[in-house]
């Protein structure tokens, strides 16, 4: 068997970033969005958020329905926009985004003729290839600068017990890069919530992906449901207060299918909040600034148990 | 090659979640995942892939063109959400005032939607790499 990759083969950047947003973060869970850009600017972490990049395309892509061509294309226009700003590292709020990102940029690096075409059409938008530096998930940089968002806390996640499921295209594409733990146990959520106060709970299908499967959720929900029905099974053994994630996409399966599940499973109503979130809740967000009852299952019981004011009503 | 075309048309490409378990684990470093992708691309390009997956792609392509994005907030729409549940449905489905109570657009996925000069360059690689046609639009490419 092969061994997985450990932790932190590559430098994690700290600061100098260039935000990449979602479109399906800004879809779903806008607050999202707007929970890294709170944590960044309390915690000094400096970021250009450059209204003109494009959709990794990563969604299409991957449902099959975007030409590899076509994402290479888009994003080596994006990469051009990065260097535009002083070869700034990037930093994506979903994992398909950085996902798909690395993988354009090591295709392009190493593939002369993919290069070539890209550098051809590039041309023709007045552009000119670049590569870029680093590319990160938002949550390497919060594990990165943990200590920062702790000494700025007002709020603790302290007796709380909570599972973890990291991104299936943050840890098994670039499955050597994870910056914590390793492809097959990631823990990068895990050292996250640890240092937020969570205790965090084991559980068996812990690697098990949510089933979002990209045109799955929109087109063929029997796959997501048979997939959850066992993540949740599991997760339930240990009944968790808290699940804790790094997708939007993720959220979003493991958020709005409870639901349907309390059917075989009796019901489920344990919160979903992203890693983001959670740190930005800690450093004393409002919560309806971050769009936190836009979840489908409530966050609001759990934010009551642990004393953060303005959301009882 | 005949095995090939049997794959193009049957309905096993679809059932991959490209979750990438299989990168992470084969001992020789090859993906099925990205086989998979390749055999797909060439299933939608070709118009054989099945209708479902013709409609998503339809819709994703004019939410490139249109937007800059492939995803946004109007995929999630009342009937979806009521396949989740009652309580699911009255819950979220007030999720788009919430968008603008939050300061984002009911319509797009970003706070600040991509410029226009920015979407004149993005149909422009659209267009060169032959995703829509020449002169075309995301309609004509359907």
């Amino acid at each position: 068997m092969k061994i997985p990759g450990n932790s932190a083969t590559r430098a994690i950047p700290h600061d100098n970033l260039y935000l990449f947003k979602s479109c399906v973060t800004g879809s779903l869970y806008p607050g999202i969005e707007k929970s890294i850009r709170y944590v960044f600017d309390r915690i000094g972490v400096h970021y250009t958020d450059d209204p003109r990049h494009s959709s990794c395309t990563g969604f299409g892509y991957h449902a099959g329905v975007v030409p590899l061509r076509t994402n290479l294309a888009l994003n080596a226009r994006n990469f051009s926009l990065v260097s535009e700003h002083g070869n700034k590292n990037i930093v994506c709020t979903c994992p398909t985004s950085y996902g798909n990102l690395k993988e354009c940029k090591e295709l392009l690096s190493r593939d002369a003729s993919l290069r070539n075409d890209t550098a051809g059409i590039l041309k023709q938008v007045g552009r000119d290839y670049c590569d870029v530096p680093e590319i990160s998930h938002a949550s390497d940089i919060f594990l990165a600068r943990l200590d920062d968002i702790r000494a700025k806390a007002v709020y603790s996640f302290s007796g709380i017990r909570a599972v973890t499921h990291h991104g299936c295209h943050y840890s098994k594409i670039f499955y050597k890069e994870v910056s914590s733990g390793n492809s097959e146990r990631p823990t990068v959520l895990d050292d996250i919530a640890r240092g937020l106060g969570c205790d965090i709970i084991d559980y068996e299908e812990r690697s098990l992906c949510c089933g979002m499967g990209f045109h799955h959720t929109l087109t063929d929900r029997e796959y997501p449901k048979a997939v959850l029905l066992r993540k949740f099974t599991s997760i339930l053994e240990n009944r968790p207060d808290l699940i804790i994630t790094q997708c939007p996409g993720c959220t979003f399966n493991l958020d709005y299918y409870q639901e349907c599940l309390s059917r075989q499973l009796g019901r489920i109503d344990i919160p979903v909040l992203y890693f983001s979130e959670m740190a930005a809740l800690v450093l004393g967000a409002d919560p309806y600034d971050i769009g936190i009852d836009m979840h489908a299952t409530p966050v609001e019981p759990l934010l009551e148990k642990i004393g953060i004011l303005g959301v009882s009503k | 090659m005949g095995e090939t075309g049997m794959l193009l048309s049957s309905g096993a490409i679809w059932k991959c979640g490209q979750c990438y378990s299989c990168r992470m684990r084969c001992p020789r470093d090859n993906s099925a995942g990205m086989g998979i992708l390749a055999l797909r691309e060439r299933s939608v390009r070709e118009g054989i892939a099945p209708g479902y997956i013709l409609r998503i792609a339809s819709i994703i392509k004019s939410n490139l063109y249109e937007r800059g994005e492939t995803f946004l907030p109007s995929m999630i729409t009342d009937s979806l959400l009521a396949e989740f549940g009652p309580r699911t449905l009255m819950r979220c489905s007030g999720n788009r005032a919430r968008r603008i109570r939050i300061g984002y657009h009911i319509g797009d996925a970003r706070q600040e939607p991509i410029p226009g000069a920015s979407m004149d360059e993005i149909r422009m690689i659209m267009r060169l790499t032959g995703y829509i046609p020449d002169g075309g639009d995301e309609n004509s490419g359907k």
